[in-house]
């Protein structure tokens, strides 16, 4: 009994020691076996356009593996598997020749296969095969935006564009965590970490995919019609600096950016510069008028087209003016009475140091930039052009900047400083961030910047006046560039390029562009279209200005605008045309433009619309733009009467509409604008 | 048999302290199974509680003294199933011993019910009838029995059950009036394992130990046929690991060699050598005052503690329950034992009380070898812990051995009931154990 009772003492001290006394000491040295650190790599943001489609995101696939310990019958199995893969017989007999030789055999037999493919493997039923999952960025939209969303390597880190300057908030924080091994060094409960693993910041981009969509095929068009070398595109809406799209033909499939080559890759339109020339005319005016040294009233001699000025002629491509005013020169964009014009920026006509600053200093306002700074810091790659500063400019250079040679710039910048005259004057930054989704699920919008006064209101309303006549004075440039019931405000640029094998400005190498906005009084959108090198036709408003003109109609149906100007002639004649058979093609377009009839959307942008498929989709209650999609992608048209959101369709959602493709008249709304859009503008007029 | 009184007689404190500690085992087991593959073992453990528990009520449903009778029955059975491990068909081998044996789908550990058996049998031996415990072969019959068992599980090989045959057959020889002295007579073979130190001083030191021995038996007054015989073996066993230890050891397992560094070098921490010591020492440290909870012991879930629903489920006990629960765990164990010991006085019979004194020395020596085990007290010999440990035949045994308990005091309360009311006495009076009533003074 007492025996009893010592022993049990002697254990109670004992366990006391134990428990109490040294526990610190051993449950450290235990945490120090059994802890280990996790670093868990965060899934990486998503990059959606401005109506949250993704452009870039993850998917899932598998690689699937063969062990010949559990395969019963190689040959069998690699055959079945091999057929549900679509592997070549080459490959599956190698396959099978590794299986079957002796020893215990792991062999990798498809890489990167989609989960409906890795679910039929599996319904097969055939033992032996394993599944290991790998997390891949895929961009859906393939060529989409291609350039502005750029694309990540095998490493899974961004190489190009937005994925490579946003890498790191797209990546997100790796997630260090402790955790418990058991004595086999498996982590424990591994399903469990998907719920705490943390999300990169998925992007919202001003993008607008349906018009980024638009611009690229137009600027494809137009480049197979005129067999140009390239051509890109900027597109912004003015007030909030959005750029609603940004594309370059030709361009490439981030999916499979290793079968492209860099130049295919670069995004072109910020990276290389070009010598803007004519397009560059509206802020060499804007400066004269600012100053005052001129009114659009003013008259230049022209000197019949050909003025020798400092040792170089200039000369007046098509017609030979003789007395042009100041209005005219630009609206028929007369290369010597700019000229003309800049030299009275000076104290004298021969202070060209003078001339070069005030040139200078107005150009620096507008965005115009030496190479080395961003107008849009996420987009990487920027050369901003070149613009010397004016002490490096020669006497010669006054007769070459007026008309945008001698110096360069890329489109984006060329986009924001038309942003500035078609805001009146207010400089707002370009940006191609929305706002950021947390991974909580929050969005945080990114403020505009704070528009900046760069000219008075006065000047800038006068250089929209004469834009509006480049369109539509019969003497203009652009007159070609109409849209019925709207006002155009836009310059064109046929510019010489410096053949860089001869260093000097090539023959018949040149860049035809077309800037702009619409509609001039209450511009919702700033274009600029520049094509390189266009071989079949050379000036820009021949060449840019109907790829201009036809986004400028897509926009309009798209955002449902009503037309600014019911006055317009062009509008009323239009409107008036009973005889359908008369109809011209003029007046069919300002058909379409009244009732926002839809054209034909050629392939299913969105195929999560297109579920569908031969039923009648839902449209009540959607805006324009969202239903004419949703139809485009079930392969129907409809004519919409109104604007806004849809009140009424002709067919019942779920009613079959097999074969049909026209489905008859959607009623709309009174038009509302895109809320986001006015939004930002109301915020613009507080200001 | 269901006469009314019967069910008042039961000794309900043993059976609610055996249920008790079943109990707690089995909340200990599922604790420290959940999440796991084992999470079923609790449900398994329940169920043999549930056929323990009937067992028991049989067995004490039935007078002990009908066990004395058949006790070498019982023994022989018990030597056959321990023969019959090594039985092709029938033997198992598992876990690197023939331990086992498979009848139909059921597995049994005939060592357990071998225990048993020896209690009864040591029991019959000792209690049948008075031991002049005056020549060498009232010390060597009851160590026989004792030792035939543990021989053959030595063989299977499993130590640490063969090594608890040792102290319960000597306090059951203690308990039937064994003089204390001879104890240290029964100790003296073991001081041969000086001779595996061949330092001058080392054998001066066992000199010394024989001569003071010698010189106590003489002067205690033992008689020569007890002391020389016991001289002889310690003098043989001496010259034998003083010559052979190093063969010995070469003959030993590495396990067990691993072991015995270990236990005298227990700062080394790694595996092999006091793994299992050193992740038993991690959870009853982890568990600290209060433990971490049931169910969230990691030790054991993630596979470090090894046999931790066997021999090492004290330091999971330790681990969710702290200090607080293993010594609770080990208050109740002295109250079980206590209980066994007070039955072993209050039994009537010199038999009725060498069961219990044998059944107390079984728990204690399963207590104590595993706790002191675990907590690096003793070298590691797999040992499980009564009727915490999970196994379904040493729960059998454990609540039968409960059963023993409890029909020994019910079948001796009745008795004296019966007296008192015969006799028209009040009060209950305890019986004077006459034969060995001087024993229990002097432990």
């Amino acid at each position: 009994m007492i025996g009893a009772a010592t022993l049990f003492a002697i254990l109670i001290m004992k366990l006391y020691f134990m428990q109490i006394v040294d526990a610190p000491k051993i449950v450290a040295s235990s945490e120090r076996a059994r802890n280990f650190l996790k670093i868990l790599p965060p899934t990486r943001g998503l990059i959606l356009d401005r109506h949250s489609r993704p452009l870039a995101q993850n998917t899932i696939t598998y690689t699937v593996t063969a062990c010949n310990e559990s395969i019963e019958n190689p040959t069998a199995a690699m055959m079945q598997v091999g057929g549900i893969l679509d592997l070549p017989h080459s490959v599956i007999n190698r396959h099978i020749a590794a299986l079957q030789r002796d020893g215990v055999v792991w062999r990798e037999i498809d890489k990167e296969i989609p989960e409906e493919i890795k679910e039929k493997i599996e319904a097969a039923g055939i033992p032996g095969l394993y599944f290991k999952t790998n997390t891949s960025r895929i961009y859906p939209e393939k060529t989409l935006a291609s350039h502005v969303v750029g694309f990540t390597g095998s490493d899974g880190k961004g190489l190009a564009g937005l994925e490579l300057t946003l890498n790191d908030n797209l990546e997100g924080t790796a997630q260090p965590i402790v955790t418990d091994k058991d004595i086999r060094r498996r982590m424990i409960a591994e399903d469990d970490y998907t719920k705490i693993m943390t999300r990169g910041v998925d992007y919202v981009l001003t993008i607008d995919s349906y018009i980024q969509y638009v611009v690229e095929r137009e600027l494809k068009k137009i480049c197979e019609e005129t067999a140009a070398l390239q051509a890109n595109a900027v597109i912004m809406h003015p007030k909030t600096g959005d750029i609603l799209a940004m594309a370059n033909y030709p361009t490439y499939d981030p999916n499979h950016y290793a079968d492209y080559n860099l130049d295919l890759r670069r995004n072109r339109l910020l990276v290389d510069v070009f010598e803007p020339g004519s397009v560059l005319k509206p802020f060499v005016l804007s400066a004269a008028l600012e100053q005052r040294v001129v009114t659009p009233q003013t008259t230049f001699y022209c000197e019949k087209g050909a003025y020798y000025f400092r040792g170089h002629t200039i000369r007046d491509d098509i017609h030979r003016f003789d007395n042009l005013t100041v209005y005219d020169i630009l609206v028929r964009s007369s290369n010597i009475g700019m000229v003309k014009i800049t030299q009275r920026l000076g104290k004298n006509p021969d202070d060209y140091r003078g001339q070069a600053e005030i040139l200078y200093d107005y150009l620096t306002r507008f965005g115009f930039k030496n190479t080395g700074e961003k107008t849009v810091q996420e987009l990487p790659g920027e050369s901003g052009g070149i613009l010397h500063h004016p002490s490096r400019w020669w006497p010669a250079n006054i007769g070459a900047a007026p008309f945008g040679q001698g110096i360069s710039t890329n489109t984006l910048v060329l986009t924001a400083a038309y942003s500035a005259l078609a805001n009146r004057g207010l400089y707002v930054d370009p940006r191609i961030i929305l706002g950021k989704r947390r991974p909580d699920g929050l969005f945080q919008p990114d403020h505009p910047a704070a528009p900046r006064r760069i000219l008075s209101n006065r000047v800038a309303e006068q250089i929209v006046q004469m834009m509006i006549d480049v369109t539509e004075d019969p003497e203009g440039t652009g007159r070609r560039i109409r849209v019925p019931g709207f006002h155009i405000a836009g310059k064109t640029g046929t510019a010489q390029k410096v053949n860089p094998e001869i260093g000097t400005y090539g023959r018949g190498m040149r860049i035809a562009s077309f800037a702009g906005f619409f509609p001039a009084q209450d511009p919702q959108a700033v274009i600029v279209v520049v094509v390189d090198e266009p071989k079949k036709k050379k000036y820009g408003g021949e060449v840019s200005g109907p790829v201009f003109q036809k986004i400028v109609e897509e926009l309009i149906a798209y955002w449902g605008l009503s037309p600014s100007d019911k006055s317009d002639p062009l509008f009323i004649a239009a409107m008036n045309t009973t005889n359908k058979n008369e109809k011209n093609e003029l007046s069919n377009m300002a058909d379409q433009v009244a009732f926002g009839v839809t054209r034909q959307m050629p392939i299913p942008l969105f195929p999560e619309y297109a579920i569908n498929q031969g039923r009648m989709p839902n449209l009540i209650g959607l805006p324009i733009r969202e239903a004419f999609i949703r139809l485009a992608a079930n392969g129907l048209q409809a004519r919409f009467e109104g604007s806004g959101k849809v009140t009424e369709q002709p067919i019942p959602a779920g009613d079959p509409v097999q074969g049909r493709t026209e489905i008859g008249i959607v009623r709309c709304e009174p038009m509302l604008t895109d809320p986001e859009i006015q939004t930002n503008a109301e915020w613009v007029v507080q200001r | 048999m269901f006469r009314s009184k019967i069910w008042f007689n039961i000794d309900y404190v043993s059976l609610l302290l055996a249920l008790g500690l079943a109990s707690f085992g089995v909340v200990v087991l599922a604790g420290a199974t959940q999440g796991t593959i084992n999470s079923g073992l609790w449900l398994t453990q329940a169920q043999w509680i549930v056929i323990g528990l009937i067992m028991c009520v049989c067995t004490f449903l039935i007078d002990y003294r009908f066990f004395i009778k058949y006790a070498v029955v019982f023994y022989i059975i018990g030597i056959i199933g321990l023969l019959l491990c090594f039985a092709p068909y029938i033997g198992l081998y598992k876990k690197g011993a023939y331990s086992w044996i498979r009848i139909g789908p059921k597995q049994f550990q005939p060592a357990e019910f071998a225990k048993l058996a020896t209690i009864l049998m040591l029991a019959k031996i000792l209690g049948s009838r008075k031991e002049k415990w005056t020549g060498m072969l009232d010390i060597l019959r009851p160590l026989f029995i004792g030792a035939l068992p543990a021989m053959i599980i030595l063989k299977q090989p499993d130590l640490g059950t063969a090594i608890v045959f040792g102290p319960v057959t000597l306090l059951m020889m203690f308990a039937a009036g064994m003089p204390f002295s001879y104890i240290l007579l029964l100790f003296a073979p073991f001081t041969c394992f000086i001779g595996i130190n061949h330092d001058i001083i080392a054998i001066l030191i066992w000199l010394g130990i024989m001569g003071g021995l010698l010189l106590y038996s003489i002067f205690r007054k033992i008689p020569w046929t007890v002391w020389l015989p016991f001289l002889a073996i310690s003098i043989v066993a001496y010259i034998a690991v003083f010559e052979y230890a190093e063969t010995v050891w070469n003959q030993l397992r590495d396990h067990q060699k691993d072991r015995i560094v270990g236990y005298f070098n227990p700062e080394i921490e790694k595996k092999g050598l006091n793994w299992n010591i050193y992740n038993s020492k991690v959870a009853l440290g982890s568990g600290g005052f209060w433990g971490i909870g049931l169910g969230k012991g990691t030790q054991s879930k993630l596979g470090f503690l090894p046999e931790y629903e066997h021999d090492f489920v004290f330091p999971t006990v330790g681990e969710q329950l702290g200090f607080v629960g293993g010594v609770s765990l080990l208050g109740l164990f002295l109250f079980l034992l206590m209980r066994a010991l007070e039955t072993s006085i209050l039994s009537k019979t010199l038999q009725g009380s060498l069961i219990a004194t044998g059944v107390a020395a079984l728990f204690f020596s399963h207590i104590s070898i595993n706790i002191g085990m675990v907590t690096g007290l003793l070298p590691v010999t797999g040992l499980p812990l009564t009727f915490i440990s999970y196994g379904g035949s040493f729960m059998l045994i454990n609540m039968i051995a409960v059963g023993f308990l409890i029909s020994i005091r019910m079948h001796t309360t009745k008795e004296i009931i019966e007296d008192n009311i015969m006799n028209n006495h009040p009060q209950l009076i305890l019986p004077k154990n006459t034969e060995n009533g001087d024993i229990w003074e002097s432990s």
